[in-house]
């Protein structure tokens, strides 16, 4: 099966500084897989490239094969902030917009999630907690039928027990096929769903192991994250 | 993918409803304005009922047109500040067109909403006064007025809308070349760069905008003439066909060098 994401020698720099140097990643479909890294690594970089919002980076990205901008962008669905709105639009106008803009918004799906989220679509973007418009980043993020969907520390503001429940539903969400790219400080919490998982350490890929191999080892993944580092503490 | 079309109506759709807010707003602010001015001349002079509303149709008419002015250019300002607000927008940039459409359909829904404005403020101007002569039974007038607007004959009035409809398009792809660049620029300088590196590198860039504008039209001008001087005669027609000329050259000219921009370089801004 052809892979969902492929990312070949990717080098980028901002303001002169080397963020990601030498990148190499390839995901296969039907994946969940966590990018982790400290602060600042360029993970949210590294999904900014592979979305197409971060530019003149050297080397390749594709997406089921596909090169170009726009055609990447439509096999994947990037957790988004929602800046793009005025704080007063209700939630009713932005489901509205996803479902002019993307073909592969499904609406009862995101009736679904929304119900599941308890949100409200008579509520303006101002009214709602950051908890709140993070759960409705992900029901817009998961209402798309996307081969890819990234996303980027997606549960911060959001309570522990409603965390709980979305990332035991996650797997219900997405296609058989669609591969799942989440990066978050929730080791613990989101190790059950893995498959794989992706370290970002000193500005490349530094391991890029399947979470079973970490378990035979007799470690926790957020052991081997961790183990990762104590040398680092050391010096 | 999403098309041109879709892009466009969406961005149309909330662009034209911030214009017509302004509208309403001006439109009933100039309303309790004229009330205001005309049962002020009731209260000096005790005009009778005709001449009262007759009054309020003028005073309205010179409201319209003074507050007119300030609101065209403020609903300018407005959708200049809207697209380049789009054009750093994650939402608006993960949708899936290309870079190209996505910048084309922000600028043609700014100038089609910001041409909404201007018919209604044209309309609301022209409508009270035609009203006003027709109720004061200046039907003379009205014809005189007509038909020195007919004189001038369709293809000038084309050449002058385009002539607008062109300006208002090298100020929208004017200001995305200083936003394009300028933050390019900063993305490329060493990490200290601050909010005044960037007003320092748009002064520059400001300036150099004004001395290539200059030295453009003073080398273009001439050799547009030429062709032109062939084709139509008469001083008006000339001139107004060299500017078009001109302002379209402009605009195609910073028009693609935005798009490398947006293409190559101009990132949308991060967000969570």
């Amino acid at each position: 099966m052809e892979n969902v994401l492929e990312i070949k020698d990717v080098t980028y720099k901002k303001n002169q500084k080397l963020i990601l140097k030498d990148v190499n990643l390839t995901l296969q479909p039907g994946k969940i897989v966590a990018l982790l890294g400290e602060n600042g690594a360029g993970k949210t970089t590294l999904m900014r490239i592979i979305s197409g919002m971060a530019k003149n980076y050297r080397g390749s990205v594709k997406i089921d094969g596909f090169d170009k901008d726009a055609e990447k962008k439509a096999h994947l669905s990037f957790t988004d902030g929602l800046t793009g709105f005025n704080d007063s639009t209700k939630i009713k106008a932005v489901v509205d917009f996803y479902e002019v803009v993307y073909q592969d918004f499904d609406k009862s799906e995101f009736e679904q999630l929304r119900r599941f989220m308890k949100l409200d679509l008579e509520m303006r973007l101002s009214q709602l907690s950051r908890g709140m418009r993070e759960k409705l980043i992900i029901a817009l993020t998961f209402a798309r039928k996307a081969d890819l969907y990234l996303l980027d520390e997606p549960f911060g503001g959001i309570d522990a027990m409603a965390r709980k429940k979305i990332i035991n539903s996650i797997i219900l969400w997405k296609n058989d096929n669609a591969t799942i790219l989440i990066s978050d400080h929730f080791v613990n919490e989101i190790a059950s769903l893995l498959d794989e998982v992706v370290i970002i350490k000193d500005q490349t890929i530094y391991a890029h192991k399947s979470a079973d191999e970490i378990r035979s080892n007799h470690e926790t993944i957020e052991q081997y994250y961790e183990g990762l580092y104590d040398g680092d503490e050391e010096d | 993918m999403t098309s041109f079309g879709q892009l466009f109506k969406e961005l149309f759709r909330s662009k034209s409803k911030k214009s017509l807010q302004i509208f309403v707003i001006q439109l009933i602010a100039a309303a309790i304005l004229a009330g205001v001015m005309t049962f002020k001349a009731i209260a000096i002079q005790g005009d009778p009922f005709f001449t009262t509303f007759h009054s309020f149709l003028f005073n309205l008419t010179r409201v319209v047109m003074w507050t007119g002015f300030i609101i065209v250019l403020g609903s300018l300002i407005g959708t200049v500040s809207d697209t380049e607000k789009i054009n750093r927008s994650q939402t608006w940039r993960l949708v899936p067109a290309t870079e190209n459409t996505i910048y084309l359909s922000n600028i043609a829904s700014s100038l089609a909403s910001f041409a909404i404005l201007v018919l209604l403020e044209f309309i609301c101007g022209i409508g009270p006064m035609l009203l006003q002569y027709l109720l004061s039974g200046q039907q003379s007038m009205l014809v005189s007025f007509f038909s020195d607007m007919a004189k001038l004959g369709w293809l000038k009035w084309c050449q002058i809308l385009a002539v607008l409809a062109l300006i208002v398009l090298a100020i929208y792809f004017t200001v995305s070349f200083l936003n394009f660049s300028s933050q390019t620029i900063v993305d490329f300088l060493p990490h200290f760069s601050g909010k005044l590196t960037l007003t320092i590198v748009r002064v520059i860039i400001i300036l150099l905008i004004c001395w290539l504008g200059v030295s453009v039209t003073n080398t273009l001008l001439p050799i547009f003439n030429l062709p032109f001087e062939l084709m139509y005669q008469g001083a008006a027609k000339l001139q107004l066909l060299s500017s078009i000329s001109i302002l379209v050259i402009f605009n195609l000219f910073v028009g693609a060098i935005d798009l490398l921009f947006i293409n190559k370089s101009f990132e949308a801004k991060q967000n969570k």
